[in-house]
């Protein structure tokens, strides 16, 4: 018992994870060294990946890296992303018991679980004291007080067979005999196999059932039957047809497959590089008629000061212009109101030429000549202030 | 009568002998080779291998069949294999007790990521065209160097001699 005890726990741990069937396995998950999906991964910093096993053993025996051979030391070992680790874990293996008819695939992280608890052919400890052997799980479910140990005596060929043996042991004793379905003689187990192709009393189909023959009967008359049918003398032309035929498909596949790729590929060539040419040219002509614009801008803005200056000055000749004149309009104003005055004073008659000494005088500097005759405007401001408004505005005028 | 006990001590055995030879020998079965076969000799000896390839085209080769041994030790891969022909071959890589010259197969050049299918094709390769800068101290190397005529010629008699 005890050492039935200890198989026990051994048979579940000494799963060995490098000898399971994958049921898919991508190529980049697999150890360079053990050929087997990752087993604890861990990463280099030359960015390859093992199994920390396999790492550590090749490292004992030279510290290179055992794809790249570059120097590597324990330090320069790391562990894997986790999304690494998850991935080989949530692999999918078949339950390694597969052989013995275990059909599940679990992920592999959860195999051992599947073997401990789940698995119907994870061998137990017999429940029996007396017995020291191992037993496959569903004998147990079966009968969990029985030893399926006991030997038994098989009733055909009086071999002595374990008990949970018995079925796997009926089906391939050779002493036992078994009655054919057809003709009712009774076989052994292993002569019935070849009997059953031979029977004559089995019922068959004509050869060419897959050409439309409908023709079945016992195997007896199935040679008076391929005499006549006519179908049975057709099948080897009609096969060696169906095989030209498939070949003519699959000729005609790869060059229609040709065709198109040819095809599409030419359109799609000579399309682009329409597109290309008429980008090219939409984009030196963009090119060019923005060096223009810009060209204008420049001459327009050139145009613009000029135009703006000349006229400005324009202007300030004219105020100037203008000032001289007001002056002078004063300067004569001024001498009318004078004369007028010593007029009135002594009433005599205005002298005719006063007006043209003035304006000689008036032309040289206007504004002096009006600070000239201060004296005589402060002395009479406010008649002059009366009489000069109405010039004023006729020379703006 | 075979108990369970003794299925499993069998199915550990198999399972304590090496798995990358064991994967190693799935792929090369999945997809073989035109050019060599190869596989252990006994089912009950994996570490030993025989591999058989067939002389190519355009060389003095032609038309023989060469057997060589491949022998992986117990550590495989942690430690190199070795490969020799048993077949005699008149070639400048290969010493005239077999022993061919791969200088991947060094203790210090083996790398463990390298596979059998690697160095096979290294075998195939040289056959294709010997490798001059790694040809051994022989008759057949000095030759090759010198008189590449009469190395075609000796080589090409010794296949049809040896390996027909």
């Amino acid at each position: 018992m005890e050492e039935g005890k200890s198989s026990k726990t051994t048979s579940c741990c000494e799963l060995d994870i490098r000898s399971l069937l994958y049921v898919s396995l991508n190529d980049n998950l697999v150890c360079p060294i053990c050929c087997s999906a990752f087993v604890d991964p861990c990463y280099t910093k030359c960015g390859h990946t093992f199994c920390s096993v396999c790492l550590y053993r090749a490292l004992a025996q030279s510290q290179k890296c055992p794809v790249d051979r570059g120097p590597l030391s324990d330090d320069d070992i790391c562990p894997p992303p986790k999304i690494l680790s998850n991935m080989v874990n949530e692999l999918l293996v078949y339950c390694p018991n597969v052989d013995k008819g275990c059909k599940s695939t679990v992920q592999r992280c959860l195999l051992r679980h599947h073997l401990q608890d789940k698995c119907r052919y994870t061998l137990l400890a017999c429940p029996s004291d007396a017995c020291t052997e191992l037993i496959e799980r569903r004998f147990i479910d079966r009968d969990p007080a029985n030893c399926f140990h006991r030997p038994i005596m098989c009733p055909d060929c009086h071999d002595s067979v374990a008990e949970f043996e018995l079925d796997d042991h009926k089906n391939t004793c050779t002493a036992r005999s078994t009655k054919c379905p057809d003709c009712s003689k009774e076989f052994s187990m292993a002569d019935i196999k070849d009997h059953l192709d031979t029977c004559s009393e089995s019922v068959v189909t004509c050869p060419a059932n897959s050409l439309g023959c409908r023709w079945s009967g016992r195997r007896e008359k199935l040679d008076s039957h391929t005499a006549e049918c006519v179908l049975t003398s057709l099948a080897p032309f009609l096969d060696k047809q169906e095989e030209r035929i498939a070949n003519l498909e699959a000729e005609n596949k790869t060059l229609r497959a040709q065709i198109a790729v040819g095809g599409s590929n030419s359109m799609l060539d000579s399309d682009v590089f329409h597109i290309f040419t008429e980008h090219e040219r939409f984009r030196s002509e963009l090119e060019r008629l923005s060096e223009q614009l810009g060209e204008l801008e420049i001459r327009q803005s050139v145009m613009l000061t000029n135009q703006t200056v000349r006229a400005k000055e324009e202007i300030q000749n004219m105020r100037n212009a203008v000032n001289a004149i007001r002056h002078q309009m004063h300067f004569l104003m001024m001498e009318r109101r004078t004369w007028a005055l010593q007029n009135l004073a002594t009433s005599s008659v205005v002298p005719p030429g006063a007006v043209v000494p003035a304006s000689s005088s008036a032309a040289g500097s206007g504004a002096s000549g009006g600070n000239s005759n201060g004296h005589e405007e402060v002395a009479n401001i406010r008649f002059m202030r009366r009489e000069s408004e109405p010039y004023r505005q006729d020379v703006k005028l | 009568m075979a108990t369970p006990q003794a299925v499993r001590r069998i199915g550990r055995l198999v399972a304590k002998s090496n798995i990358a030879v064991v994967k190693e020998l799935a792929d090369i079965n999945a997809q073989p080779s035109p050019v060599y076969t190869a596989g252990p000799k006994s089912d009950s000896d994996i570490l030993n291998w025989e591999v058989s390839i067939t002389g190519p085209e355009g060389t003095p080769y032609q038309g023989g069949t060469f057997k060589l041994a491949l022998t992986l030790p117990p550590t495989y891969p942690f430690h190199p294999p070795t490969l020799s022909f048993v077949t005699k071959i008149y070639h400048p890589n290969v010493l005239p007790d077999g022993m061919v010259c791969i200088p991947l197969l060094k203790t210090d050049q083996w790398k463990p990521a390298c596979k059998l299918v690697t160095v096979i094709d290294i075998a195939v390769g040289l056959l294709k065209e010997p490798d001059e800068d790694q040809a051994i101290e022989g008759e057949a190397a000095d030759i090759y160097k010198v008189d590449r005529k009469k190395y075609e010629k000796t080589a090409k008699e010794w296949t049809k001699k040896y390996a027909n």
